[in-house]
This record gives C-alpha cells, sequence and structure tokens, in this order.
C-alpha cells in the first residue's frame, strides 16, 4: 500500500470514530438525568423556569429527533448555544482552547526531552540505584493526584518562596498581548513585547511541570525498555566489535532506533496532558478549556459540556493519527500490511 | 499454576523489593481502611467549631479542617471510602468487560465487530473527561461517580479478554470439551474464563490505582462525593483556600491518595513483570 493511500483511509475511517463519539456523548448526556432540566435549574425553580429550559434545550421534541437535529447543526459548526455565558458554544471553545493549547504545549517541551534522557539514563545504567530512583519517579508520577501536585509546588514556590508568580496567565498589571495565535509566549513575542513575554513564562512554567510530571514518568519507561531491547540487538554487538565508544554506541546507533516506541506513545500522552489540564487548570487559575469544562459540568451546561468533549475528542483522535502517520513515515519497516 | 510454578513465582516476589513495598503499602490502607471505626480518634463528620484549623497536635494528630473536623479521622474513612469506590468499580468493569471480551472472541463475526467498534470508540475518548461529563449528566454523588467512571471503563477489559479468549480459543482441550458435547456456555465458563484470568488480575490490580486517582478527581472538582462526607480527593479541595497558611488541610489526604495509589501501582507493575514470560527470565 502506498503511503498516500494509507493516509487516505486512515482520514476516511476518522469518519465512522468521530461520528461514533459525537453520537455516545450526546446520547450519554442527554438520556442519563431523568430530568435535565430540574437539574439544571435546581430544586428551588418554579414551572415556568423548567418550561423555559425545556423550550431552549428543546427537551420537548424526542430525543432522535434532538440528535439529528443537532448532528445536522454541528456539520455547519454550530454547536449550540451555553447556558451559562449565553454565547455560542463554539465561540466559547475558541476563546478558552488557545491557553489550553500553549500548556499542554509548554509541557509537552519539558516532558519529552526530561523523559527521553531519565529513560536512556536508567536504560544504561540498569538495575543500579539510579535506575530504581527514576522508576520510583516515574510510578510515583503516574499515582500523583495532579491537582495536589500543582497545590504542593504553589505552596513551595509562590506562597513561601516567592519565586515564581501566582495564579492566572500574566500578572494583573501587564497588558495581554494583541491576539494573534492566542498563545501569550508567542504573541508577545510577535508584538515585541518583553515584559509580556517573560511574565507570561514565569506564569506557565508551575502549571506545566505539573501537567507534565506524569507524562515525564511514562515517557521515561518506555525509552527504557524500548532502549533495552535495542541495546541487545546484533547490530549494537556489531558496533561493540567495531571497537567504537559506548558513547558513540548510544547517541548514533541505539537512541535513534529507541526513540520511535516514545515518539509513537506521544500521541497517547496528549490525551493524558488535555484531561490533566482540566484539573491542572483548576488550581492555577488558568483560564482554559478545562476551567470552561468544569464551569460547564459543575453548572450543568449541556451544550458547553457535549462541546468540550467532542472538541476534546477531535483534538485528541487527530493528534494520534498525525503520529500514526508520522510513524510510519518515519520508521520504513513498519508494513503497510494488507487489511491494516 | 503448577505447584513447582507457585512456588517459584513466590519466590520471585520475595525477591523483589518493589512488589514488597507496593504489597505492604496496599497491605497497610486495607488495614486502616477497614478497622477504620477502630482506629478512629473522632467521628469523621463532627463539626467542632471552637477547634477549627488547629495544626497537628497530640489531640488532633494531623490536625483539623476548617469545619473543626479531625483529619487523621477523616483520612482513615477516606481510605475505607475510596477503597470502596475502587473495589465496586473494578470488580464491575472487570465482570463485565470480560463477559463482552470473550463473547467477542468466542463467537467472531459480526457480534465482534460491534462490540469491537464500540470498545475502540470509547477508548478514543480522554476517559477523564468523558467520566466528568457522565458525572455531571447524572448529579454529583458517590453512587454516580462509581456509574461514571465503570461506564467509561469497560473497553479495557473487553480488549484485554477478547485477546486472550482467542489465543485460549484454538487449544486441543477447548476442541475436546466440544467433543465430549460442551455447549458454548459451558465452554467459555469452564474452560476459557479460568485460563485468562491472570492477566485480568493484574490489570484489575493496576486499576484499583487508577480508580482511586479517578474518583478522587471527580470529588476534587465537585462531581463525586459531597461535603462534609470523608472523600481523600474531596479533602484537598476543601483544604485549598487555605493552602498558604493552614497546609496540613489539603497536604495529608492528598499525600494519602499519593501512598496508597502509588501502592497498587508498584504491586501491579510488579506483577505484570512476574506473568510476562519474557520478563520472567530476566528476572532470575
Amino acid at each position: 500500500m502506498k503511503i498516500h493511500h494509507y493516509i487516505l483511509r486512515r482520514l476516511l475511517l476518522l469518519i465512522p470514530v468521530l461520528l461514533g463519539t459525537v453520537t455516545i456523548t450526546f446520547f450519554l448526556i442527554y438520556l442519563v438525568p431523568s430530568n435535565p432540566a430540574r437539574l439544571i435549574a435546581g430544586p428551588r425553580a418554579t414551572g415556568e423556569q423548567l418550561e423555559k429550559i425545556r423550550l431552549e434545550l428543546g427537551l420537548d421534541e424526542p430525543i432522535y429527533i434532538r440528535y439529528f437535529k443537532y448532528l445536522g447543526r454541528l456539520l455547519k459548526g454550530d454547536l449550540g448555544r451555553s447556558i451559562l455565558t449565553r454565547r455560542p458554544v463554539l465561540d466559547d471553545l475558541l476563546t478558552f482552547f488557545p491557553a489550553t493549547l500553549e500548556l499542554t504545549l509548554v509541557s509537552m517541551l519539558i516532558m519529552v526531552p526530561l523523559g527521553i534522557f531519565f529513560g536512556v539514563l536508567s536504560a544504561v545504567k540498569r538495575n543500579s540505584a539510579l535506575d530504581h530512583i527514576i522508576r520510583v519517579f516515574a510510578l510515583s508520577g503516574v499515582s500523583m493526584p495532579v491537582y495536589w501536585f500543582g497545590l504542593i509546588l504553589l505552596l513551595v514556590f509562590y506562597f513561601k518562596l516567592g519565586i515564581f508568580p501566582g495564579p492566572g496567565r500574566l500578572d494583573p498589571h501587564i497588558v495581554p498581548p494583541p491576539t494573534i495565535t492566542g498563545l501569550y509566549i508567542i504573541d508577545s513575542l510577535l508584538a515585541g513585547r518583553w515584559d509580556a513575554f517573560i511574565n507570561s513564562i514565569e506564569h506557565i512554567i508551575l502549571p506545566a511541570v505539573t501537567l507534565a510530571y506524569a507524562t515525564t514518568g511514562m515517557t521515561a519507561r518506555i525509552t527504557r525498555s524500548s532502549m533495552l531491547e535495542v541495546i541487545g540487538a546484533e547490530y549494537i554487538r556489531a558496533a561493540k566489535a567495531k571497537g567504537l565508544s559506548p558513547r558513540e554506541i548510544i547517541l548514533k546507533h541505539a537512541l535513534r532506533n529507541a526513540l520511535i516506541a516514545p515518539v509513537t506513545f506521544i500521541g497517547y500522552e496528549f490525551g493524558y496532558l488535555l484531561a490533566g489540564a482540566v484539573l491542572t487548570e483548576t488550581i492555577f487559575g488558568w483560564p482554559g478549556l478545562g476551567r470552561y469544562a468544569v464551569e460547564a459540568m459543575t453548572n450543568v451546561d449541556f451544550p458547553a459540556v457535549l462541546g468540550v468533549v467532542i472538541l476534546t475528542t477531535f483534538v485528541y483522535v487527530i493528534v494520534n493519527l498525525i503520529v500514526d502517520i508520522a510513524y510510519v513515515i518515519i520508521d520504513p519497516r513498519i508494513r503497510l500490511g494488507k487489511g491494516e | 499454576m503448577r505447584g513447582s510454578e507457585l512456588k517459584y513465582t513466590l519466590f520471585l516476589i520475595k525477591r523483589n523489593p518493589l512488589i514488597m513495598v507496593g504489597f505492604m503499602i496496599v497491605g497497610t490502607m486495607v488495614l486502616l481502611g477497614v478497622l477504620a471505626p477502630f482506629i478512629a480518634t473522632h467521628d469523621p463528620e463532627d463539626m467542632v467549631f471552637s477547634d477549627r484549623l488547629k495544626p497537628p497536635s497530640w489531640k488532633h494528630l494531623l490536625g483539623t479542617d476548617d469545619n473543626g473536623m479531625d483529619i487523621f479521622s477523616r483520612i482513615l474513612y477516606g481510605i475505607r471510602l475510596d477503597l470502596a469506590i475502587a473495589l465496586a468499580v473494578v470488580a464491575m468493569v472487570s465482570l463485565f468487560g470480560t463477559l463482552l471480551g470473550v463473547v467477542s472472541g468466542y463467537y467472531g463475526g459480526v457480534i465482534d465487530e460491534v462490540i469491537m467498534r464500540i470498545a475502540d470508540v470509547f477508548l478514543s475518548f480522554p476517559y477523564l473527561l468523558l467520566a466528568m461529563a457522565i458525572a455531571a449528566a447524572l448529579g454529583p454523588g458517590v453512587f454516580n461517580s462509581i456509574v461514571a467512571i465503570s461506564v467509561t471503563w469497560w473497553p479495557v477489559y473487553a480488549r484485554l479478554a477478547r485477546g486472550a479468549t482467542l489465543a485460549v480459543k484454538e487449544m486441543s482441550y477447548i476442541e475436546a470439551s466440544r467433543a465430549l458435547g460442551g455447549g458454548d456456555l459451558h465452554i467459555m465458563l469452564r474452560h476459557i474464563l479460568p485460563n485468562i484470568v491472570a492477566p485480568i488480575l493484574v490489570q484489575a490490580t493496576l486499576d484499583m490505582g487508577n480508580v482511586i486517582l479517578e474518583a478522587a478527581a471527580l470529588s476534587f472538582i465537585g462531581l463525586g462525593a459531597q461535603p462534609p462526607q470523608a472523600e481523600l480527593g474531596l479533602m484537598v479541595s476543601l483544604g485549598r483556600g487555605y493552602m498558604r497558611d493552614y497546609p496540613w488541610v489539603s497536604l495529608f489526604p492528598g499525600l494519602t491518595i499519593l501512598i496508597m495509589v502509588l501502592g497498587f501501582n508498584l504491586l501491579g507493575d510488579g506483577l505484570r513483570d512476574l506473568l510476562d514470560p519474557k520478563v520472567r527470565r530476566k528476572l532470575l
């Protein structure tokens, strides 16, 4: 199979997956509660208020009609109107998404090099004390309640030491840079606003480290096991026999092949980061999608909840698609076989 | 597993310090949870407003929160509640998911396609987010958070059980059973299920930790347990505003979650290595 056939096939396969996602979320969210209007309006609402909400959500129609109407509007990019903000959900999502994207990207910038470094280190020094320390670090990362770790970082580095600024994307007295990409770090660079540039970096470090901890550990573990596999391979023994230094063998021969596994895993980790962002943003007052999601969920703002889940899943599925395609391009050994 | 195999596995377990640490942590936590009513020094939901935000002392071992509730006692009951939630979820999803997976693998064809494609869609969600959305739709509460997590978690087991079933299905003893007149149900329950239990148990151990994390996270954002219930994630959340001056309110409950989940992960990680024949040889 040619590579562009593979890409085309994968793109076509996206359609049923995305449709499935929308369908499952829609029915789970609207079928589950016995009385959504009551849930939204609260226990003290009058019959009149309930009726208003029922009409607004279209609850007077049967669910399958609402489902097809929703799909129809979705195709036109209309995700409905948020009950809480009274704005179109899509506008809300576009407002909040850049902050989350920025946070996730900076987390990846921390996680990928650090995770690979730790992974290589623990593979090379296999079964040493260092290896065990890295293993415990990695396991504690996936065992950590993210929000609690964020609180600890705030306590130490903001309240006690005062090294890093507190919640938010910028200090209150700093004017945000003009919006181009929505990522403050990049926008302030483009506008030549050094104060905003430095300040936004200072603000993003604690939340990004919080978010990156778990996935750094995962990356380290995967790099380690893939390194160990490669180190045992014939061509590494051949390189040793040629008399290359261990440093050269690790960096030039082993690492390049061992990196394939952690790179393909990045797609999965990206999903982990997106979900982790919900909790991290809550702690750090980060005005992103995660905080919007929590607001929407605790206020039973169904259209907004549905919008967030759909958008996040779309992003997640597409990132995974890109990773899969990159994987096929990077590694010529992957056979684009029949059926796959 | 034969007798000598079992002995050998026990030998490997004893030689592996990380499994032992994990085992001890989990054992201690289970003990603390079960014995919570006997160890607790106070009623976990008893508010004494004259004792608000007291630092750790002999009267309140880990201090008190902003409602004057004893944190030590609340942590014990929190361990109990979170273990119970995790057990309920894991029991439910491993049973339900495994059955679906066995049916899927055993019959193949259309049934397999339908079950696995649905599982695929569930697996393509960032699962915490989906669980949060469902919990929000159900309304807050411990029971609802158990349901919400379970709905998102079964596909893992369905996939695992399906794969294992496919491997076992072609064995000659299955054929023998069929030749002797064994029906589908008989074969699935008596011959396939017992032979795929090991990987499912390991997954369940690993998942205990993950489910605790997720249940605590749901409570933290207000979609799980409600105040004044003693739940660890909720306790971290309630102490958030007091982090600067009264850090113990959030500190100890969060630390308990970390230790408990780490224990399950150490245990599960080690067990997985032990049951993997490739790794097993290297452990010698």
